[in-house]
């Protein structure tokens, strides 16, 4: 251990020296104030054995400037007083030095000061490494603690992220069985063999079936092998190969569904799950039966209407007996060839009626009085051309419009039509028939004049002895 | 032969009976005993108590420490009394000390020859 020793007096300082070394101490010997300060500052002694009185710095002041120094470990002091300074010796020690020894030296004395000085002064290493052990555990543990900290930290975080991924999960799970449960379509799912995973209100409401019946059994023993024919089988073994189906019908009795097959995929990307809808159509299949019947009966009810409409509409147009045109039909016609003359079309309009009728009725009866004007009408009608018009005006009497013909056209045709009148073969007798004719005059007149010049005519062939065709204009008044 | 002015006990105890150090010892202390007496001689005429005292502690201790107790008690009186300045007083104890001084000395110069 290192020890100065200061002290002016070469004596003491020599004896002090040898007793120290003796002792195994290592001494560095210095003879003033000055020097012993200069020693200390460029190293540390842990025991100073200084002088009081001694030339520069005193002893006291030494080491009061000795306390000073920081960071330093402690030095232990020892001052050499004489035995007669008994108050500064206290004065001393309240200055801080550590220990007083009187002079001259007593060797026991000195041996025994020293020895409580070392063992001061490793207690004080010690203490001091022990210091520094609790500063290192202190410094590990803080260490330690922040880490510890960190990762609480960590955790909590994880704990918070978990809780949130929980909270996520839960919400997306509520979500999905809110829409799953409350779809107003029937949905189910089942795993390859058919087990059935998940099952919905309305699949409940469809099969009949509350749902912690169906769930986790197979299929078949769930719907029935009516409904879950092979065929429905092999479209939801076909999902597991990823072909979904669209719109198949599943039926047992009067009930029809509407099934639809989806494959789902799972984390893995395999197909983990069959989602299947259905909706039950029964209802919809009932009513479209009823409606195609009422369909049927409509239509059916339709073309009678229809026939007897088409009958209405020709009996409006055609006359009964002899199935052409009627007198109605005939002034329609009448109405329209008056307008075309107008704009510039020729047509003459002939009457005719068979001779002495009301005879042949009388003597024959009506029938074949009927079976004449039949005979009539389609003699007519198959002597005029295609364009002309034939008509039955009433009783026995019937009309010809002769259209874009002249008066002498007109004529000839009529005489022609009159011949074959004349020619018809009855089993009763023969007949015949006169012509009244009457041209359009290329004026604008009534239909009636027209009508009436006509009927002048066919007055005028009856009364030249019937059998013949005569002809009339209209007489316009002598005013006009 | 004369007493011995030293305390030859204590000074074999303390140098564990080196006798070679224990000489150098005493060559040391006369040497430097003589510095300080002639010091004190020369403060005294100068009237310089306050330096004359710390000479008279020093010679104290000095001679204390060789085992000296005539000079270190004159030594200690010079140190008590430099204060009263008590000039005459002052120069008899110097006178003392030399004359101490002067007889250890002789001492030594004795006992040293006798050993050769």
């Amino acid at each position: 251990m290192r020890v100065l020793i200061a002290e002016d007096d070469v004596v003491t300082n020599k004896l002090l020296n040898r007793l120290l070394t003796k002792f195994g101490y290592d001494c560095q010997c210095v003879f003033n104030g000055l020097e012993a300060w200069n020693a200390i500052q460029n190293e540390h002694f842990p025991v100073v054995v200084s002088d009081w009185m001694m030339p520069g710095i005193e002893g006291v002041e030494l080491c009061r400037r000795l306390r000073e120094l920081k960071d330093r470990p402690y030095s232990y002091v020892i001052l050499l007083t004489s035995r007669d300074e008994r108050d500064d010796r206290f004065q001393a020690l309240r200055s801080g030095v550590d220990d007083v020894l009187a002079k001259p030296i007593d060797l026991e004395e000195l041996e025994c000061r020293m020895a409580v000085g070392t063992r001061i002064i490793k207690m004080e290493h010690h203490l001091k490494e022990q210091n520094l052990q609790l500063e290192e555990s202190r410094a590990q543990l803080e260490h330690s603690n922040a880490v510890l900290l960190t990762k609480q930290q960590e955790v909590e975080r994880l704990l918070a992220q978990a809780e949130r991924t929980s909270e996520y999960a839960q919400e997306a799970n509520r979500r999905f069985e809110q829409l799953f449960g409350e779809i107003p379509v029937a949905g189910f799912s089942c795993d390859e063999s058919t087990k059935i995973f998940e099952w919905n209100k309305k699949a409940e409401e469809i099969f009949g079936v509350p749902a912690d019946r169906a769930v986790e059994k197979p299929m078949r023993s769930v719907i029935g092998k009516k409904l879950l024919t092979r065929k429905a089988l092999d479209a939801i073994h076909a999902v597991f190969q990823g072909v979904p189906f669209v719109d198949q019908e599943w039926k047992a009795g009067d009930r029809v569904l509407l099934v639809s097959g989806y494959p789902m995929v799972g984390y893995n990307n395999k197909i983990s799950g069959c989602l299947a809808t259905a909706v039950d159509i029964s209802q919809l299949r009932k009513i479209e039966a009823e409606l195609r019947t009422k369909m049927k009966e409509l239509r059916a009810a339709n073309s009678k209407i229809e026939e007897a409409n088409r009958k209405l509409s020709e009996m409006a147009v055609t006359d009964g007996l002899t199935k052409i045109a009627n007198r109605r039909a005939l002034m329609d016609r009448l109405a329209i060839c008056l307008e075309q003359a107008e704009r510039g079309q020729r047509f003459t309009l002939a009457m005719i009626d068979v001779d002495h009728f009301k005879k042949f009725n009388d003597e024959f009866g009506h029938q074949a009085g009927d079976e004449i004007l039949i005979a009539v009408a389609q003699t007519l009608k198959s002597s005029v051309r295609k364009l002309d018009f034939v008509a039955r005006y009433g009783g026995e009497e019937f009309c010809v419009l002769f259209v874009n013909a002249s008066l002498r056209s007109a004529v000839k045709m009529a005489e022609r039509i009159r011949k074959r009148i004349s020619e018809i073969q009855n089993p009763y007798r023969a007949i015949t028939a006169s012509f009244g004719l009457a041209e359009h005059p290329g004026l604008p007149i009534e239909g009636d004049q027209l009508v009436r010049a006509a009927d002048d005519a066919l007055y005028d062939a009856k009364a030249a002895g019937r059998n013949r065709v005569a002809v009339r204009s209209i007489e316009f008044e002598e005013a006009a | 032969m004369n007493p011995s002015p030293l305390d030859l006990r204590y000074l074999k105890e303390l140098t564990g009976s080196d006798e070679r150090f224990l000489a150098e010892l005493i060559e040391e202390f006369l040497v430097s005993a003589n510095d300080l007496l002639d010091r004190m001689t020369a403060l005294l005429a100068a009237e310089d108590w306050g330096e004359l005292k710390l000479a008279a502690h020093a010679l104290k201790g000095s001679s204390r420490s060789i085992g000296s107790s005539i000079l270190g008690e004159i030594a200690f009186q010079i140190e008590n009394e430099s204060k009263r300045a008590d000039k005459p007083g002052l120069k008899s104890l110097l006178s003392q000390a030399a004359a101490e001084y002067a007889r250890i000395k002789t001492w030594w110069e004795g006992a040293a020859q006798s050993a050769a």
